[in-house]
């Protein structure tokens, strides 16, 4: 009995979850539309499973005959002979249909991610930490983006059209040269940071790991690669002494390189945004009727333009995840990290290794798509102007 | 006190003398029936003397980082009875040190280190063509080589201490390759005509193998092979479903579905020895069997054992049981441990050799790198060699082309050597190769090595002529009829050319180079850059008029099998020509094209060939004359072979440098890595 439950544990939750927002939403408008929202992401969801399984069944080759080959472009001789017991070994003779089935039901029924082909052991043991690796990786590197992006954007966006210097005749001498100041500095840092964030765009991702790793090489300083450094790759967490500060010094210092890379090019862009959407509501209506009735400085900016333009940020949260992730495989691949990423590149363009790319790409979508799904019903409950919207309500 | 140690310091010094101290012998001459190598008993007769042992003094802590490795022994009983004993390259060496090296992933580009630590039965003498012994230690064959007895040492031990016998040798082959259940189909060179061989122990320390058709290249199959030909049964035969009817349930007890599971889980279903170990695999399954009283890994023979293995990379220890110990009676390994990061880009691998970060590399280093890596080398304290490849980038014409018309004219000898002179493979040195190549005949053996390939074949048909080029060409009836300037077919029609390529078969400028020769002496040319699928899929299906790819093998290799100077003359990932003189041979007629006498001529010698023991006067005199038919034939044509970097520590002592930059003979196998030994001094190696 606790055998057959542990075998289908995920289906019972996802039943449980269905069944009980189906309860709620008989005689709630809001649970209705969250309902909705959550059969929505499972057929979505089926359907990207149906999508990155046959993906991989159109690129020539299977499994068997991808691996063997990058086997032997590593110098090993490879015969057919070779390659066929390879394929019988891997068990890739079935049609796609039942091997798709097989996937699936073993997902749904217990969150089994299926067999790596080139691995030679189960998805889930494969990917291990992996994902939450490449996912902590693109949080930190969003939240990088957002702390820099969202002050600064909105600066950039108060400095536009304003001038060097005070030249404002009702304010005194000692006001104008303290604002004058003031103002130099806000336009200066403005001026730095879009440079950096022009820089952050234009730059591809790997060659500026690159060169923050030949920096490294020239200053003759070990070149900060992989998660740890030797010294500290094999030391438990814990020891007689307790926590090993060490381990985990060692460890940030390896680890802001890839967050700081890809945290770079979504501060960039997301800079660009937020300054573009403040400026976008800065010049509106209700600004102009604020200001007319007297509100002035900050409180104008954060109660009126900011406060409006912070709301699609939030909801793009998903995409933006998506876009980061995109990022991380050759960033990965630079600094010698095996995330997720890297291994989704390996499965696809080396090894052909139908479950384990289908899974991770499974789980880059299940992340997309319960955020959309988090962001959706979140913003529903706090913003009465999406509810309206969404319900007709 | 002190009158006492002085008395007992004199009591040893006599003891020592009255055994008579070996000499510590070494050297690039040394060595006794094979170079570098005595058996113990050799060594100590022709030195009349008695060898005392000695041990790396960090043993018993590399042992205690072996999960589940019992207690260390004392020295004399870890050691054979019969240890192999190797004279180093230069010098006896000291123990210690972490050896640094880079892989791709974990199963990716990392041969070159298991080279380190790998053993096998045999193993190429660093000539590349004395197969000398390792594991076994004599072996012999009967007179029509169908029968192989081989010796194995006395007292050779596992790393786990339990001993080895030629019954895990019987056990590797009868019970993991032939079972169905662990090895679902077994590769073919483990077989002998398609068929089993008969693999048997006939007692503690003496393995026969019975063929069913003569082979005597299966002692060189050996020497090249990276698989083990030998596996643990007192470990994987307790979780043998055919050999203990508990294995299920053992099994079941330790968490794991049955008992084949277990040995799949340890054995890892293939012969691939750089496929995730358990503890990359399950490292909570480790820890149970572990706590069981097992080892996390399976034990080996092999030098080092894998203690660590993440997705970054693996971490090894010496073997406390190893087989092996210097003139001066040190069990080998001297270096203690081999560090093994992975990185994927080829940038930050040059970067980190760069930083002298690494202490040896060959596999995946390319020529492009060279320049940097040479300018760097003072500031990193590490040498690069150059040497040359086994192979080279060849191009063929399709023998049995779809066009008809085309294929008479393919077909004509005169037209293949005019398209060879025609181009210039000193420019293609000096563009694709910095002029560290050497431009080459193909001759289906690797000329660098193989004795018998004369400078003559090699230089066959490969000086730039265009103006004889051009005669030729009009002997083939490929002269321009219409007058636009370039050549027509027999029959009038246009004759252009396609070359396909992909940069995996063949660097874009030789591509380049050979189109531009060839539309020069006016047979109109253009290039193609494809996938490598895209590539070796159009070139079995018949559809590519010409043919580039990396071709030659090592004299070992060929003298193991045809295939490679019969057609199609590669396999599905090499260069294939004549698919359809295939098809006619294995169809009997039936289907195909039927090829030249030239091809049965060469199948004669071929099959002559494989019989013959490597080195043999009549080895070489058949090697000789299919050498000259492949290229009297000119089937297939070379261009120039080029050569690769070897890097290596300065401080990295008895490295003997490669004489070729190939996987073949498993890379630095022939030259004894367990005698390398890293030293505090700043340069050791030679340059």
């Amino acid at each position: 009995m606790i055998n057959f439950f542990s075998e289908t544990w995920l289906l019972w939750l996802l039943l449980l979850t269905g069944g009980s927002l189906f309860w709620a939403s008989r005689n709630s408008q809001y649970f209705h539309y969250v309902f909705n929202r959550f059969l929505m992401a499972l057929v979505a969801l089926l359907s990207v499973s149906i999508i990155v399984f046959s993906l991989m069944e159109v690129l020539p080759g299977d499994c068997a005959e991808k691996w063997i080959a990058y086997k032997s472009t590593q110098g090993e001789m490879i015969t057919q002979a070779d390659i066929d017991a390879e394929r019988a070994r891997m068990g890739l003779d079935q049609p796609l249909p039942v091997r798709w089935g097989e996937w699936v039901t073993g997902l749904t029924l217990k969150g089994d991610l299926g067999f790596s082909c080139s691995k030679r052991q189960s998805v889930n043991l494969a990917l291990g930490d992996r994902f939450w690796l490449s996912f902590m990786f693109c949080i930190a590197g969003l939240v990088l983006a957002y702390v820099i992006a969202v002050p600064f954007g909105i600066l950039s966006a108060y400095v536009l059209n304003k001038p060097w210097v005070d030249h404002n005749p009702q304010h005194g001498s000692l006001k104008r040269l303290l604002n004058t100041l003031g103002l130099g500095l806000a336009k200066i840092s403005d001026v730095m940071l879009r440079i950096v964030s022009y820089l952050g765009l234009a730059l591809p991702n790997f060659l500026l790991a690159l060169t923050i790793i030949l920096l490294y090489v020239f200053a003759g300083e070990p070149t900060p690669t992989g998660l740890f450094s030797d010294e500290w790759r094999s030391e438990p967490w814990f020891n007689e002494s307790g926590f090993q500060w060490g381990k985990l010094n060692d460890f940030l210092g390896h680890i802001w390189l890839p967050i700081f890379v890809i945290g770079w090019a979504a501060t960039a862009l997301q800079l660009q945004t937020v300054r573009a959407l403040v400026v976008d509501e800065s010049s509106k209506l209700y600004v102009d009727a604020a200001r007319a009735r007297g509100v002035d400085g900050l409180s104008l900016w954060a109660k009126y333009p900011v406060r409006h333009s912070i709301s699609p940020l939030f909801n793009s949260v998903g995409f933006d995840f998506q876009r980061v992730f995109n990022d991380l495989p050759i960033v990965a691949l630079v600094i010698g990290l095996t995330d997720a990423a890297a291994l989704l590149i390996e499965a696809l363009a080396m090894t052909n290794d139908q479950e384990l790319a289908a899974a991770i790409l499974f789980l880059v979508a299940l992340v997309v798509i319960s955020m959309n799904f988090i962001t959706d019903i979140v913003l529903a409950a706090v913003d009465p102007r999406v509810r309206k919207s969404v319900m007709g309500g | 006190m002190a009158t006492k140690l002085l008395l007992l310091g004199a009591a040893v010094a006599m003891a020592s003398n009255a055994m008579a101290q070996c000499p510590a012998v070494a050297g690039p001459d040394a060595g006794g029936t094979f170079p570098h190598l005595y058996e113990l008993a050799e060594y100590e007769k022709a030195n009349s003397c008695t060898l005392t042992f000695s041990e790396n003094p960090a043993i018993a802590a590399l042992n205690a980082r072996i999960a589940g490795n019992p207690e260390i022994k004392p020295l004399a009983q870890r050691l054979p009875a019969e240890p192999l004993v190797i004279a180093p390259y230069k010098q006896i060496g000291q123990y210690g040190g972490v050896l640094d090296g880079i892989s791709k992933a974990t199963e990716s580009g990392t041969s070159d280190l298991l080279a380190v630590r790998h053993v096998n039965l045999t193993r190429f003498s660093d000539d590349l063509a004395t197969v000398v012994p390792n594991v076994a230690k004599s072996w012999e064959w009967n007179k029509d080589y169908t029968q192989l007895t081989m010796k194995l040492r006395k007292g050779h031990k596992w790393s786990d201490g339990e001993a080895f016998t030629a019954a895990d040798i019987a056990f590797w082959y009868n019970h993991l390759l032939m079972d169905k259940n662990v090895v679902q189909s077994p590769k073919d060179r483990f077989l002998s005509n398609g068929k089993p061989m008969k693999v048997e122990a006939l007692d503690k320390t003496t393995v026969r193998f019975t063929l069913n058709v003569p082979k005597p290249s299966l002692t060189a199959m050996f020497a090249q092979d990276y698989a083990q030909p030998f596996q643990p049964m007192h470990l994987l035969g307790k979780f043998h479903p055919a050999l203990n009817k508990d294995a299920d349930k053992l099994a079941q007890q330790l968490g794991f579905e049955n008992g084949y599971a277990l040995v799949n889980f340890y054995y890892g279903q293939s012969d691939w020895k750089d496929i995730p170990t358990p503890l990359l695999k399950d490292k909570a399954a480790t820890e149970r069997l572990v706590k069981a009283g097992l080892t996390a890994n399976m034990p080996t023979l092999e030098a080092y054992i894998v203690v660590e293995d993440t997705l970054e990379g693996r971490r090894l220890v010496a073997n406390p049981y190893f087989h092996q110990v210097d003139t001066a009676g040190n069990q080998l390994p001297y270096i203690s441990e081999i560090n093994e990061v992975f990185i994927g880009d080829e940038d930050i691998q040059t970067a980190k050799m760069i930083a002298g970060e690494i202490d040896y590399k060959t596999q995946a280093v390319n020529l492009p790198t060279a320049p940097v890596l040479l300018e760097n080398k003072d500031k990193g304290n590490y040498e690069v060699a150059l040497r040359p490849n086994i192979s080279q980038t060849t191009y063929a014409f399709n023998m049995t082309d779809k066009d008809l018309e085309k294929r008479a004219v393919f077909n004509d000898i005169n037209f293949r050597r005019g398209m060879s002179l025609a181009i210039n493979r000193s420019q293609i040195n000096e563009i694709a190769y910095f002029n560290l190549g050497k431009p080459t005949q193909y001759t289906a053996f690797d000329g660098d090595t193989a004795p018998f390939v004369t400078d003559e074949l090699k230089g066959s048909w490969i000086q730039f002529d265009q103006a004889k080029a051009g005669t030729l060409l009009d002997q083939a009836g490929v002269v321009d009829k219409d007058g636009d300037g370039d050549r027509d077919l027999p029959s009038g029609r246009k004759f252009e050319l396609t070359l396909q390529y992909s940069t995996q078969g063949a660097a874009t400028e030789v591509a380049e180079i050979i189109a531009a020769n060839w539309s020069a002496v006016g047979v109109k040319t253009s290039l193609k850059e494809v996938t490598s699928d895209e590539y070796r899929n159009s070139q079995s299906a018949n559809d590519l008029s010409v043919l580039l790819w990396e071709m030659g093998r090592p004299l070992a290799t060929m003298a193991t099998k045809t295939e490679d100077v019969l057609p199609p003359y590669g396999t599905f990932f090499d260069l294939r020509t004549g698919m359809l003189w295939d098809q006619y041979r294995k169809s009997n007629g039936a289907e195909g094209v039927q090829p030249p006498a030239t091809v049965d001529a060469m199948e004669q010698l071929a099959n002559r060939f494989v019989t013959l023991n490597i080195g043999s006067d009549a080895s070489n005199e058949t090697g000789y004359q299919m050498a000259k038919r492949t290229v009297d034939d000119l089937f297939i044509s070379g261009t120039v072979k080029a050569v690769q970097p070897i890097y290596y520590s300065r401080k990295l002592g008895n490295f003997e440098v490669p004489k070729t930059h190939s996987y073949d003979y498993y890379w630095n196998y022939p030259y004894m890595a367990t005698q390398w030994f890293l030293s505090e001094e700043q340069r050791v190696a030679q340059q």
